[in-house]
């Protein structure tokens, strides 16, 4: 049932290299594509050497694992609250991370300790809010979304009162974390096998996960074991977009965007739906992550900003023609 | 005998209260004139270079509250606090009744400030961009402090160390210099920031002193591409200093540039050079001796 | 086929319910009748061991339903529920599929077998036409026969329903009970919640009856469908009569 929508897979497999490929092109320092096959085959000169295998592959490649671990997160997060609205932020993921990772800067603590705080305050908000919304036994789509939602805000709160109590020259660094940014992303290897890993275990799973869209009840009359099944996409969401935020902060838009995208596209089957939405999320990245080095290069933008400004217009023209 | 005592006395008394009293007009940085009926007695100095500068001035004693981080000299450490620069206690500001607010134009929240304008406060906006804008902020606030002996001293003082520097370096050979003023995300100067004309008193040149935002963020490769001979920079934590500067090991790896081969990578301490106050040539000679070192090298 | 044993529905704020000793046999059809909030519909979630009773226990073929695994028991009974949530835009081919589910290894895909019998399942319920619609674009009626559609295309033996006629048009009504009845006639069970009197008249063999104050009665179409138990049932008046060999019931109002 689903292969027949496979050569459009591969279409936007192509794409995908295509755009890696135009991301290692692209910076502040034009470089023509014989630098890149002389540098790839091992030759090429020290500057671009250096500007395509220390800067811009493993930035290529960080952007591309964010993004595809973002449009994973959201669309499991999509289902799992059965709400096409949700992104993999909603329940309050990166407003823990962001927590942690600016009281980090506060310290004046350096990279990879922002890093690792990161991680760690976006499992302990992952941990508060499920302990919350499970705690009492009894749970729903809509329970567990009150809660992240009040949780997120309640990390909103102590957002603006770091950034309100800390030094002049820690803003920026504060504000780029906030609004996303790659320049500083760690190696990229981790978050690549845990998207790869991650999608080979989504993928038979994909048409529990289209009964389970129906609903908790219809599902478990389907004989879906809907607690165990929502516990794992949680759990999964909840570790590919702690990842995420690790690597680049939290960058908006993807996560809710891409899978919409897809929808419109490749249909609504899960195990379609996910490789597309990893594909897609990873190019739009790429994408925006390139357009944020080059635009007023050799200044940089935080790649949030480029994220949002794309996605904010094809949200709205995606919600326009649907009303219509 | 009493009259003769008295005369002199009294034209000295007259003389003394005129000019205590003397009125003062003095126009700022942001071209607004500032009126004072008398020198300012009461000042509330809303940024740490300003509390700097009017110790520089003599007119430390008349600071009767100040903002966070005024930590420079050891004496304005006990000046009480309204806030921090960019969070004004505003009723704080008006319980010490203060006859002159200093501000700082580009870093404090002018709405704030406007409105202790409104209710009757003469403010005064610094912001000294340049060498010469320090020495004339320090003649401005002597004239405003009634202070202006000590101020010209001080003004001159800056003045001479800066021709001093200027002129020791004039003949050297220029050296590109990258100045990192931040880490994550990498944030350098253009050629209009302090900073930079500092780095030209000692014959160093700013790779970006063309790039039009004062303070931009930049990406690594353009610093890859420049391939500056020095990169320099304050770390990213107070007393950090030269043993574990986090922010050199970012660099470490690109050891096609000539700066790293070389390992031409100096440490300034970023207290010195980032307030536009006297302390700033302090900050200036460490950047010349680390030049010469690399001319040298 | 099914068998309850001291039965007592989980329904909270009501402490005072009878205890079911019930048993569905296969070729019976039976319907539940009551008003409002008598428990209708968390009988029927109770049956499919989707919710836990206060007390008691369900056999399904002669083993305790709480020792199925999931997807077992969904080979065995299904149910139609009174609302289906479409948040996404699956196709209703794609929807009808879903009834194989019980069915499927995790990595398998859905075979040509399974997509004929969905197909066949839409034919059924008047649905072909609409095979590659979004499911957020059908009407109510036609949203009800596709949730019948995925209950033929999963094929259990017991069919459980929550008001298998709503939304439904006269013509749909009766296409959709005829075809219950037909399933049943084929040897498998069928417990429906209905309001409609005269359908369950016309269409269960057995009847159970749920008062408001907990108690239950349960046995054949005949000697539950009397006036003075269904007046009680309601709190209503009805009249009765018999019209081409059918029994009719209306509830009768002194206004007209």
């Amino acid at each position: 049932m689903p292969f027949k929508l496979l050569p459009r897979l591969l279409v936007l497999f192509c794409l995908s290299l295509l755009i890696l490929v135009l991301g290692l092109l692209l910076g502040s320092v034009n470089l023509p594509l014989e630098a890149i096959v002389s540098v790839l085959s091992g030759q090429g000169a020290p500057l671009h050497k250096m500007l395509i295998l220390e800067l811009r592959l493993p930035r290529v490649l960080a952007a591309f694992a964010t993004g595809g671990l973002l449009a994973v997160a959201g669309a499991l997060m999509q289902v799992l609250l059965r709400n096409p609205l949700a992104d993999p932020y909603i329940l309050g993921l990166s407003g823990g991370a962001a927590v942690a990772a600016l009281l980090t800067m506060l310290a004046g603590l350096g990279v990879f300790w922002v890093s690792s705080a990161a991680f760690t305050g976006a499992l302990l908000s992952t941990f508060l809010v499920f302990g919350l919304a499970y705690g009492s036994g009894q749970s729903s789509a809509t329970r567990l979304l009150l809660t992240g939602v009040v949780v997120a805000s309640g990390w909103g709160a102590l957002i603006s009162f770091i950034l309100a109590t800390s030094q002049a020259q820690q803003l920026p660094g504060m504000l780029y974390w906030l609004m996303g940014d790659l320049s500083h992303a760690p190696n990229p290897l981790i978050p690549w096998v845990v998207l790869l890993v991650v999608l080979c275990l989504l993928i038979p799973l994909g048409r529990t996960l289209n009964v389970l869209a129906r609903g908790a009840l219809q599902a478990a009359a389907l004989g879906v074991s809907v607690q165990k099944v929502e516990l794992l996409i949680f759990g999964l969401a909840a570790l590919l977009t702690a990842i995420a935020v690790t690597l680049a902060g939290s960058i908006g838009f993807v996560g809710l965007i891409v899978p919409h995208l897809m929808r419109m596209l490749f249909g609504y089957d899960q195990r379609i739906l996910l490789p597309a939405s990893a594909l897609a999320g990873g190019s739009l990245l790429v994408l925006a992550d390139t357009l944020a080095r080059i635009i007023i290069a050799p200044q940089q933008l935080p790649v949030g900003v480029i994220t949002a400004m794309l996605g904010v217009p094809v949200f709205l023209l995606l919600l326009y023609r649907s009303n219509r | 005998m009493r009259l003769k005592i008295s005369l002199p006395f009294v034209f000295l008394l007259w003389l003394v209260t005129n000019l205590a009293y003397a009125a003062v007009e003095v126009t700022d940085d942001s071209g607004q004139l500032v009126h004072l009926a008398k020198p300012a007695q009461r000042i509330i100095s809303l940024s740490p270079h300003l509390t700097e500068n009017l110790f520089a001035t003599g007119a430390g004693d008349l600071i009767v509250g100040t903002v966070e981080y005024s930590d420079y000299p050891a004496a304005a450490k006990q000046i009480p606090l309204i806030g921090g620069y960019n969070q004004l206690d505003i009723e704080g500001i008006l319980a010490l009744e203060p006859d002159l607010i200093l501000a700082w134009h580009s870093g404090n929240p002018l709405a704030q400030v406007e409105r202790l304008a409104g209710l009757g406060i003469p403010v005064y906006y610094s912001e000294p961009r340049s060498l010469a804008g320090v020495s004339h902020e320090l003649r401005q606030l002597g004239r405003l402090t009634g202070r202006e002996a000590t101020a010209e001293q001080a003004a001159q003082a800056f003045d001479a160390g800066a021709e001093k520097l200027k002129k020791r370096y004039a003949q050297q050979r220029e050296v590109r210099v990258f100045y990192q003023v931040w880490e994550q995300p990498l944030i350098t100067l253009n050629g209009e920031h302090l900073i930079s004309e500092g780095l030209s008193l000692c014959g160093g040149v700013n790779v970006f002193a063309d790039l039009k935002q004062l303070v931009p963020v930049i990406s690594r490769e353009a610093v890859l591409e420049q391939d500056p001979e020095v990169i320099m920079g304050g770390g990213i934590k107070e007393g950090e200093g030269e043993k574990d500067p986090a922010w050199l090991i970012h660099w470490q790896k690109f050891t096609a540039m000539q700066a790293v081969k070389a390992n031409k990578l100096y440490f300034i301490p970023p207290s010195l050079v980032q307030r536009p106050t006297p302390r700033f040539l302090e900050g200036t000679q460490i950047m010349c001796d680390k030049l010469q070192q690399a001319r040298n090298h | 086929m099914m068998q309850t044993e001291d039965l007592i529905m989980h329904l909270p704020g009501r402490p005072k319910l009878d205890a079911l000793n019930w048993q569905i046999q296969a070729g019976q059809s039976w319907g539940i009748l009551g008003p409002n909030g008598s428990g209708k519909t968390t009988l029927l979630l109770t049956l499919a061991g989707l919710k836990a009773p206060r007390s008691g226990q369900i056999l399904l073929a002669g083993q305790p339903i709480t020792g199925y695994k999931t997807q077992q028991r969904a080979q065995k009974l299904g149910l139609v529920f009174q609302q289906q949530q479409d948040d996404f835009p699956a196709t209703v081919l794609a929807t009808a599929l879903m009834g194989r589910h019980p069915y499927l290894r995790s990595w398998q895909t859905e075979s040509q077998a399974d997509i004929s019998l969905a197909q066949q399942a839409l034919a059924q319920m008047e649905l072909t036409a609409l095979a590659n619609r979004s499911i957020q674009t059908l009407s109510g009626g036609e949203r009800q026969r596709l949730a019948l559609a995925v209950l033929l295309t999963q094929n259990p033996d017991l069919l459980l329903l929550d008001e298998p006629t709503n939304h439904l048009d006269l013509h749909h009504q009766m296409a959709v009970l005829e075809l219950i009845h037909q399933q049943v006639s084929k040897g498998k069970s069928a417990v429906m919640a209905l309001h409609d009197l005269n359908l369950a008249a016309r269409f269960c063999s057995h009847i159970l009856l749920l008062y408001p104050d907990g108690q239950a009665c349960w046995g054949e179409k005949n000697s539950m469908l009397q006036l003075p138990a269904l007046e009680k049932l309601y709190h209503q008046r009805l009249i009765t009569t018999q019209v081409e060999g059918q029994q009719l019931f209306f509830p009768y109002s002194p206004l007209v």
